[in-house]
């Protein structure tokens, strides 16, 4: 149903044949009805309109700024908002970005880590910002970011909204960090709940590299997240620390698909989940460790808290091994708050809610110090505060 | 100061106190004894608000305040403190950061601002002193991975932090060494002034060898069977329970 509504869309805005195939190869998981019950919704009755940007950045915008050195692209409705005239091909916005208007439907930012300028550390501003409060506003977009041999680069990917109108993004990402390479990924989703984004990250790790790719989920509609990643290269590492937050009737779905290609790679995924109100979380994860996968090390852990009746929680967490070198793991616990712990901080005074409230930060603390980029996790903690009151 | 009434309590239906009356006037120690299963951790738990029980008659007032209508947290800042019998881990919140929450929020019940940071680490150093709290307890998460011993010290620290007028002690010498209890009353025994009452729950005599109590009440089957000075722990540590336990099951049944 899902795929189907997703294929009408793109129809509609006559997206590239390559980027729509790209949006809709992602594989879902195996026992889809309940699945798709949870998701389909998000795309029925909606009239879509296509994107248009103005040129005025909102002062969220900036709140979002978290890094005083780092170099900004900010996109409002996936275009730059520079002056963008149809029929431009490409234009250099920063030393580092480049983008590319292939025409005024579609829009692509390219990111070179590659040495030659001084610049590692980016952070795109991706601002959503519906215009009709009845007429989804649709974009597409296509990102590229290469991280050359032994580079070292922080890439923050920080989507958010600054109107209550409805707005619709579909992205895809492809990622390349190459041989040596240290690279730190932050994707933070943050928008209005008329709104949903769907991003596809395809991330390629060559050998002997170090790479973080952390994915919050705080605000929104719909935020489905697909991480694919290939380990090509021997003597890697992966970590991929995640934490969703789902109130109202807000549904966040993060699939990962981890390929473990060759040997002596590392991952280790550790993702957790708060469901509050009517929310909905979903977490399925695959790690494939190949036959010539020898000394893989991988584990992958989904721990999640229900705060409510009504909210709901789904992990499935896979492992598919065809070495027979070894050591994985996975797991996933689902669970209420510590009625004892909530009373025994309540006899000393400290109100039930707040007592909750310590309990849900010891809860992602440990993913927030995982996370661990400069200045993020006070932006991190004081958004978990926000969604706790 | 403390005034319980007729207090009767359940849990899932089934009754557990069945009536009982006790008045603590300030500066008083009582001790509260009995065999296993008479209710003594109830008394303790229902006095500091566990939703657990259900309260269906009497009446708990602290300074005349009805304190039955309030929520455990509305309590503790009137005053009121349990030490755990078994108290309980809390992965991921330090000590420092449960103390200054409880400190703050116990202050905003009663409409002050939030204590300053340096007073507060003031506060905090000479109550770790003052309960020989281990240094190597600093920045460790409440409880979490504590002995049975650190876990009881680390109560009478809260208690002396947050400097309670009634302070329930529910067998706090269970599961102590005889250095730790030494400790835990000592501890006890510095806090004890003219303004504030202690409810020490115990099996046994041995903690008030250490805490000498001004009452002391046996609670049987719900009920207190029996007041006395501290030397009705004395007496009753010779001869038990049973004779009590036989002249009140006639008495009630």
């Amino acid at each position: 149903m899902q795929k189907e509504k997703l294929k009408e869309i793109t129809d509609l805005l006559a997206i590239e044949q390559s980027d729509r195939d790209s949006i809709l190869s992602f594989d879902l998981p195996d026992d889809k009805s309940e699945y798709l019950k949870n998701c389909s919704h998000i795309f029925d009755n909606q009239d879509f309109e296509p994107a248009t940007v103005s040129n005025s950045l909102s002062d969220k915008v900036v709140d979002f700024v978290t890094e005083i050195n780092s170099k900004r692209c900010y996109l409002q409705n996936g275009f730059t908002s520079c002056n963008f005239e149809n029929g431009i091909t490409s234009s250099k916005i920063y030393d580092v970005f480049e983008a590319i208007a292939n025409s005024s439907k579609s829009f692509s930012l390219v990111c070179n880590f590659d040495g030659s300028s001084q610049i590692n550390n980016v952070e795109v501003n991706n601002l959503l910002r519906g215009v009709h409060p009845d007429k989804t506003l649709f974009c597409n977009n296509k990102f590229s970011v290469s991280v050359d041999n032994n580079q070292k680069a922080v890439y923050k990917f920080l989507t958010v909204s600054d109107s209550e109108n409805p707005a619709c993004q579909i992205a895809v990402t492809n990622i390349v960090v190459k041989s040596g390479a240290k690279f730190d990924l932050h994707l933070l989703n943050n928008i209005n709940n008329k709104s949903s984004f769907v991003h596809r990250l395809n991330v390629t790790i060559e050998d002997n590299c170090e790479v973080k790719i952390s994915n919050c989920n705080f605000n929104g509609k719909f935020v489905q997240t697909i991480l694919n990643v290939n380990m090509i290269g021997e003597g890697s590492t992966l970590s991929a620390p995640g934490i969703s937050m789902p109130t109202d009737n807000q549904v966040f779905d993060y699939l990962s698909f981890i390929n473990h290609k060759v040997s002596n790679c590392t991952s280790n995924q550790k993702i957790r989940a708060i469901a509050n109100g009517n929310g909905y979380s979903n977490f399925y994860g695959l790690v494939k460790v190949a036959q010539d996968a020898q000394k893989t090390q991988s584990d992958q852990v989904n721990n999640n808290i229900l705060l409510s009746e009504t909210a709901k929680i789904e992990s499935k967490p896979q492992l598919e091994i065809y070495a027979d070198d070894v050591k994985c793991s996975h797991g996933s616990t689902t669970g209420m708050l510590d009625s004892e712990a909530i009373f025994y901080m309540r006899s000393r005074g400290i109100s039930e809610k707040a007592a909750q409230g310590l309990l849900i930060q010891a809860f992602t603390q440990e993913i927030v110090n995982e996370i661990d980029a400069e200045n993020y996790g006070e932006v991190l903690n004081s958004l978990i505060t926000q969604k706790l009151i | 100061m403390l005034e319980i009434k007729d207090l009767h309590a359940s849990v899932e239906g089934k009754e557990i106190l069945k009536g009982i009356n006790l008045t603590i006037k300030p500066g008083e120690v009582h001790a509260i004894m009995g065999p296993n299963g008479s209710g003594k951790s109830t008394l303790a738990s229902v006095l500091a608000g566990n939703e657990v029980f259900d309260v269906t008659s009497g009446e708990v007032t602290l300074d005349g305040k009805n304190l039955l209508n309030l929520k455990p947290e509305e309590r503790a800042a009137e005053g009121i403190f349990l030490a755990f019998q078994y108290p309980v881990e809390i992965p991921g919140v330090s000590i420092n950061n449960f103390m200054k929450t409880a400190i703050n929020e116990q202050r905003k019940y009663k409409g002050l601002d939030p204590i300053p940071a340096p007073e507060f680490l003031k506060l905090i150093k000479e109550k770790k002193e003052f309960v020989e709290l281990d240094k190597k307890l600093d920045g460790r998460s409440v409880n979490q991975g504590f002995s049975g011993g650190e876990k009881k010290k680390l109560e009478v620290f809260q208690m002396a932090v947050l400097n309670p007028k009634i302070a329930i002690l529910d067998e706090t010498d269970s599961g102590l060494d005889i250095d730790a209890l030494r400790i835990v009353a000592s501890g006890v025994n510095k806090l004890r002034n003219p303004q504030n009452s202690f409810i020490v729950i115990t099996h046994y005599q041995r903690l008030l060898d250490y805490i000498t109590p001004d009452v002391v009440h046996v609670l049987y089957n719900g009920r207190i069977i029996k007041t006395g000075d501290k030397n009705l722990a004395l007496e009753l540590e010779n001869t038990g329970y049973d004779e009590l336990k036989k002249e009140a099951d006639a008495l009630y049944n």
